[in-house]
């Protein structure tokens, strides 16, 4: 089964599986816009508190007529008696006619203020109550009508965390949040279409920087090892092969400055503590052949991250410190520590002066101290650079210090 | 040793072929997937030296057809992708060992050299007898085609009589190979096991108990 050897190269994008279109519109001059709804739906609710204000105001203030419009006298045969409990008067078992008007018109006055006072109070419960309510129904339709708006965000946000192949897909009106997260989705498409490009293009670049390398480093080491072989040629053979081994390194190097800077991380609980164990380990070779001493202080720092990528940064810094050290007596310091919701590796060391604007620079790739480009130690000059590029894709940051009296305090921090 | 070299870069093929041959091994050099499927069909190799990315047919359908035929070939993927999903994907095609390019030539020498040593005829991927289908890499289990979910010591115990191929597993083996060294050797837990999965696998049984001796497939 024939498979080609080099992917296609990318044509149109892919129709998307979901039409985002509804299928039939039955009023298509009219959208059931959130505006439309949201105006139904308060307009709606004034007018039913209205109509429920009004009606039981008009209930009470039948209700306070109806007591207010008792007889406030009946009439004997000759005596007069007060006959509801809301005033009462004392006369005289003869009384005047003026007396007796007085009497009424007090009477009469008492109860217009009771029945007032009455309405007042059964109103203002009747307001608390409907605003109660009020309030209740609003908060929950208001929820109900921006709930797509949480879903969005719900969707953003995984989408930032790990997986670009997510859409929102909003079902629903056609209405302003849909235009949204339609729009939305149109952006993740294009977003995760450059990613794929990217990453297709790593691989391809890997495949192919690396072909021709294995073939020069197999050719150079069979016919090396032939015993045949005359001596010059045996040494021009191992000079071709370090060469080779530079351009390996230099393809690795750039591979994964690429990677890093556009992979979204997957990511698994590191301890810095141990990466930065690893990395001391592996120095400590040529730390003892530099006589450089190497100090670790390492407190456990649990962060999520990919741990051959956090590796990678700590192995640079600390051999970065090994290398760029003072001629005898110096040292390297490695720290681990959690501070404020972030993990800090630190790497300090002894060594050449750096002045402070030159800092910046030294986490250009190709950079080396104060000389253009690459010299000829070892190495390649991308470690700083791919460590803060590794850096940035875990959300952190690295910087760099100079230390009084010559070397660098490099501090990565990377949140928890 | 009989070695087969397939790898459509002439000047790596012919360098790898100059220095197997140098190691007293005899090396046939071929330069795509359909050559190679020619050779691998005449021929008897101990070792296949293989690379994934090949003309005609692809290394990854070369290493199929190996590992269908059941030979005891060995096959060693060598490939410029070399990244751990390369390298997992090309062990669980049925890869015996996987080296990524640029490689040092006295490392495929040795890796050449140890895979000749095993001569028994290696057991495919997935295990397949009696309607059973057993996956190791993907932890999935297909009876016909329903898929079954088994416990972590069920598909331990499960893998143990398949690969066993037809062969009597005493209970002792099965407490050996499928339980570490943490397990009371009294225990009733294999027994037990077993009924479990009986349960699970479901009618007509595949577990046959033979008496006195253990059970087989």
């Amino acid at each position: 089964m024939p498979v080609p050897a080099t992917p296609l190269p990318p044509g149109a994008p892919p129709k998307p599986t979901w039409d985002p279109r509804r299928p039939d519109q039955l009023f298509p001059w009219v959208r059931p816009t959130i505006r439309i709804r949201l105006t139904l739906l308060y307009g709606g609710m004034f007018l039913i508190a209205g109509i429920l204000l009004l009606s039981i105001i008009y209930l009470l203030a039948a209700q306070a007529l109806d007591v207010g419009n008792g007889l406030p006298f009946k009439i004997l045969e000759g005596t007069v008696q007060s006959a509801n409990d809301v005033c009462h008067f004392d006369l005289p078992p003869e009384p005047s006619p003026e007396q007796l008007n007085a009497a009424m018109n007090n009477c009469v006055n008492q109860q217009h203020t009771q029945a007032l006072d009455d309405l007042l109070t059964r109103s203002l419960f009747a307001l608390v109550g409907l605003s109660i309510i009020a309030f209740a129904f609003g908060y929950a339709m208001a929820g109900r009508v921006l709930s797509p708006l949480g879903r969005i965000t719900r969707t953003a946000r995984r989408v930032v965390g790990t997986d670009l192949a997510r859409r929102i897909e909003l079902d629903g009106p056609d209405d302003e949040l849909k235009e949204l997260a339609d729009t939305f989705d149109e952006m993740l498409e294009r977003l995760e279409r450059a990613f794929t490009a990217q990453q297709r293009f790593v691989a391809n670049a890997s495949h192919e920087l690396r072909t021709p390398l294995a073939i020069n480093r197999t050719l150079l080491e069979v016919h090396l090892s032939d015993p045949a072989a005359p001596a010059e040629l045996q040494q021009l053979g191992k000079t071709l092969l370090a060469t080779n081994e530079r351009s390996e390194q230099l393809v690795e190097g750039l591979l994964l400055l690429a990677r890093s800077e556009n992979q979204l991380v997957d990511r698994k609980p590191v301890d810095l503590a141990e990466v930065a164990g690893r990395a001391v380990d592996q120095a400590r070779s040529e730390a003892e052949a530099k006589g450089v001493e190497i100090r670790a202080e390492r407190a456990p720092a649990v962060v999520p991250g990919n741990g051959v990528l956090l590796e990678r940064i700590a192995l640079n810094l600390v051999q970065n410190a090994v290398r760029y050290n003072i001629a005898e007596g110096g040292w390297v310091e490695v720290g681990t520590a959690l501070q404020q919701g972030h993990a800090i590796l630190t790497v300090s060391n002894t060594g050449p002066v750096v002045p402070a604007y030159e800092i910046d620079n030294l986490f250009e790739p190709f950079r080396r101290l104060r000389t253009e480009r690459t010299g000829s130690d070892k190495g390649v000059g991308l470690g700083l650079s791919i460590a803060r590029s590794v850096a940035r894709a875990h959300g952190g940051r690295i910087f760099a210090e100079p230390r009084e009296g010559g070397g660098l305090v490099m501090r990565v921090t990377l949140p928890v | 040793m009989r070695v087969l070299v397939v790898e459509d870069e002439q000047l790596l093929a012919d360098a790898v072929a100059t220095g197997l041959r140098r190691e007293a091994m005899a090396v046939d050099v071929v330069y795509d997937g359909a050559a190679a499927l020619e050779r691998i069909g005449v021929n008897d190799y101990d070792v296949v030296v293989l690379d994934r990315d090949l003309p005609l047919v692809h290394g990854d359908d070369v290493c199929r057809k190996v590992v269908e035929l059941g030979m005891p070939t060995r096959v060693l993927m060598l490939t410029a992708s070399g990244d751990v999903s390369d390298r997992v994907e090309g062990l669980e095609l049925g890869a015996d060992d996987y080296l990524p390019k640029p490689f040092a030539f006295t490392e495929l020498t040795a890796r050449v050299r140890a895979l000749g040593r095993r001569t028994t005829v290696p057991l495919p991927p997935v295990l397949e007898r009696s309607g059973i289908k057993l996956d190791p890499n993907r932890r999935e289990v297909f009876r016909e085609t329903r898929e079954i979910q088994l416990a972590p010591k069920e598909f331990a115990v499960l893998e143990v009589l398949m690969r066993s191929e037809g062969a009597v597993v005493s209970a002792e083996q099965l407490l050996e190979k499928a339980w570490d060294e943490n397990t009371d050797p009294f225990t009733n837990v294999v027994r037990v096991t077993v009924m479990t999965l009986r349960r699970k696998l479901g009618e007509p049984a595949v577990i046959v108990t033979v008496p006195g001796s253990g059970y087989r497939i």
